[in-house]
């Protein structure tokens, strides 16, 4: 009980220390805060795209072009020779979009209206757009993907999923590339709060020195810097998520403008409250090991076991 | 209690403060430590708490040799013992009765009893009323006793104290005197560095007397 009021004790005094001093204990916070932020905006970024990525991917697509174009029956043998196609076990869907249809889409989109009315004849082929079943793996895909290109009524043919799969390894290069920064800023967080404890135990050298020579053992010497670096990290950890909050904000719109030029309704969201507190407690536990080690090596040098 | 053979102490600047110094100090007695300044009485002290460590000899505190001490031994051996700094070496931004507590408080015990003999220390030295003040607000004195305060707060089994009245004028000095007489009646061992001859005339204390370093005949008490 006496000992859990004395922790209790430290820690108010500690919280009391860094309220009395609020201009450099809020330049550190910022700092940590900053440091924390950065990849924890770059991750919720990277994660935000790859759900997206990852929903897309449910539904790979094959596009073949038909070899048939100048025919005039090339409606019916396409329709036939799709549905020869649904045979295979495979194969879940097929759409069949005719050459007109396709110039009409185009121009729809494309705004080149007049442009085309101009053409003598429609250069679009007769395309198949081919929906294999969704649970297909990577290797079946690309084994159903070869046997349709070798087919004679087919012209050409694209899996549209290869920009997705890009996508995809870029995606894990910027993961690969958050998980780095994250531990290059733990580092840095690390350093930022050591340099603020080494500080702290300069500054109460002398009541070190004396709580010492009445006999005070070093965890209770220690203790306070303990709480002082784990509080550290704790409170930069909120910052982190303040001004990382402020970032998502400021990046929302752009990132929304642009979704919507690719046809997509893309939104970052705001930190889930269960990731800020791990990243709290990874924090208090990094500043916890950074004031230790720090104040072990200084203590060490400041009471010396007289030898 | 405290027993002291052939002890040398050696500054790493290779100053040699003590030189082969022996004698005993049985349980609850007290004595005095006298000798000119830079005689060594500091350097002897610190010798007890283990703040320092001897060059050679043995220093030998309830039987055990204080070089064998690990660290977290040597803080549990500070705790048993009262120390009144020759500098008070008080931590100016807690209140009085705060500085007095920290025995206590490092030793871990419970609140109320840590108020408790808080008041009461500060009461023997005539400062309960000043509990709250901050160091700085009291005069040389004062903080002096503060210091003695701390010293006896923990009931301690050993008591030093280095030139502890220095700043008292006579009347207080002599209460001082006479509450650490009060301890040693309590089986305390009590070791007081002075140059204050009229003490150790009055409570016919037993004397230690360095001079350069080495225990000498006393001179000065009859
Ligand atoms: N850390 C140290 N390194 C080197 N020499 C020291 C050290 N501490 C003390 N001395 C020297 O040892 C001698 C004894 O010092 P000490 O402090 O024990 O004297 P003292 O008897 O307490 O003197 P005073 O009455 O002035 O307090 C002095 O000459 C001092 O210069
Ligand atoms: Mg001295």
């Amino acid at each position: 009980m006496t000992y859990l009021l004395r922790h209790l004790q430290v820690l108010f005094d500690t919280l009391g220390r860094m309220w009395k001093a609020p201009l450099p204990t809020l330049m550190t916070l910022t700092m940590l805060g900053i440091a924390m932020a950065l990849p924890l905006v770059l991750y919720k970024i990277v994660d935000s795209l790859a759900e997206v990525a990852g929903q897309w991917h449910e539904r790979p697509r094959i596009s073949l072009f038909l070899n048939f174009a100048n025919d005039r029956n090339m409606d019916e043998r396409a329709i036939a020779f799709a549905r020869n196609l649904l045979q295979m076990p495979a194969i879940d869907d097929i759409e069949y979009i005719s050459p007109s249809a396709a110039l009409a889409e185009f121009k729809r989109v494309s705004g080149f209206g007049l442009a085309m009315d101009n053409l003598p004849e429609n250069p679009l082929p007769p395309l198949l757009a081919v929906y294999p079943y969704p649970t297909q793996e990577r290797a079946q895909l690309e084994q159903l993907f070869a046997q349709l290109a070798a087919m004679p009524e087919v012209a050409s043919a694209s899996l549209d999923q290869a920009w997705l799969q890009r996508l995809a390894a870029i995606l894990a290069l910027f993961k690969r590339g958050v998980w780095m920064l994250s531990v290059l800023m733990a580092v840095g967080v690390m350093l930022i709060i050591s340099n603020t404890v080494r500080l702290g135990v300069v500054n109460r050298s002398d009541e070190i020195e004396i709580i010492d020579q009445i006999g005070g053992p070093r965890a209770f010497i220690r203790r306070p810097f303990l709480y002082f670096g784990a509080l550290h990290g704790l409170f930069g950890a909120l910052f982190a998520a303040v001004i990382g909050h402020a970032g998502l904000y400021l990046l929302g719109k752009p990132i929304a403008t642009l979704a919507a030029l690719y046809d997509s309704s893309f939104k970052i969201g705001w930190f889930d409250s269960t990731a800020i507190a791990a990243v709290a407690l990874s924090a208090a536990a990094l500043g916890w090991v950074a004031a230790r080690i720090t104040v072990d090596w200084r203590l060490h040098r400041l009471i010396p076991v007289a030898s | 209690m405290i027993r002291f053979s052939q002890v040398f102490k050696r500054y790493p600047n290779g100053f040699e403060a003590l030189k082969n110094v022996s004698f005993y100090l049985p349980s609850g007695s007290m004595t005095f430590l006298t000798g000119h300044s830079g005689a060594g009485k500091s350097t002897l002290l610190k010798l007890i708490t283990r703040s320092e460590l001897a060059s050679n000899g043995q220093v030998l505190v309830d039987e055990r040799n204080l070089s064998r001490l690990w660290r977290h031994q040597i803080a549990a051996h500070r705790r048993a013992i009262g120390n009144v700094f020759q500098e008070h070496k008080l931590l100016y931004d807690r209140t009085i009765e705060d500085n007095v507590a920290l025995p206590l408080v490092v030793a871990g015990l419970e609140y109320k009893e840590i108020g408790r003999r808080v008041r009461a220390a500060l009461d023997k030295v005539g400062l309960l009323a000043k509990a709250k003040y901050y160091p700085r607000r009291l005069s040389g004195g004062e903080q002096q006793r503060v210091g003695i305060a701390r010293a006896v707060v923990g009931r301690p089994r050993i008591l030093l104290a280095d030139e502890p009245t220095g700043n008292l004028d006579p009347q207080l000095s002599d209460e001082i005197m006479r509450l650490f007489f009060m301890f040693s009646q309590v089986d305390v061992t009590v070791l007081i560095a002075t140059h204050d001859y009229r003490h150790i005339r009055a409570h016919s204390a037993a004397v230690l007397a360095l001079k350069e370093g080495r225990l000498v005949e006393d001179e000065a008490t009859p």
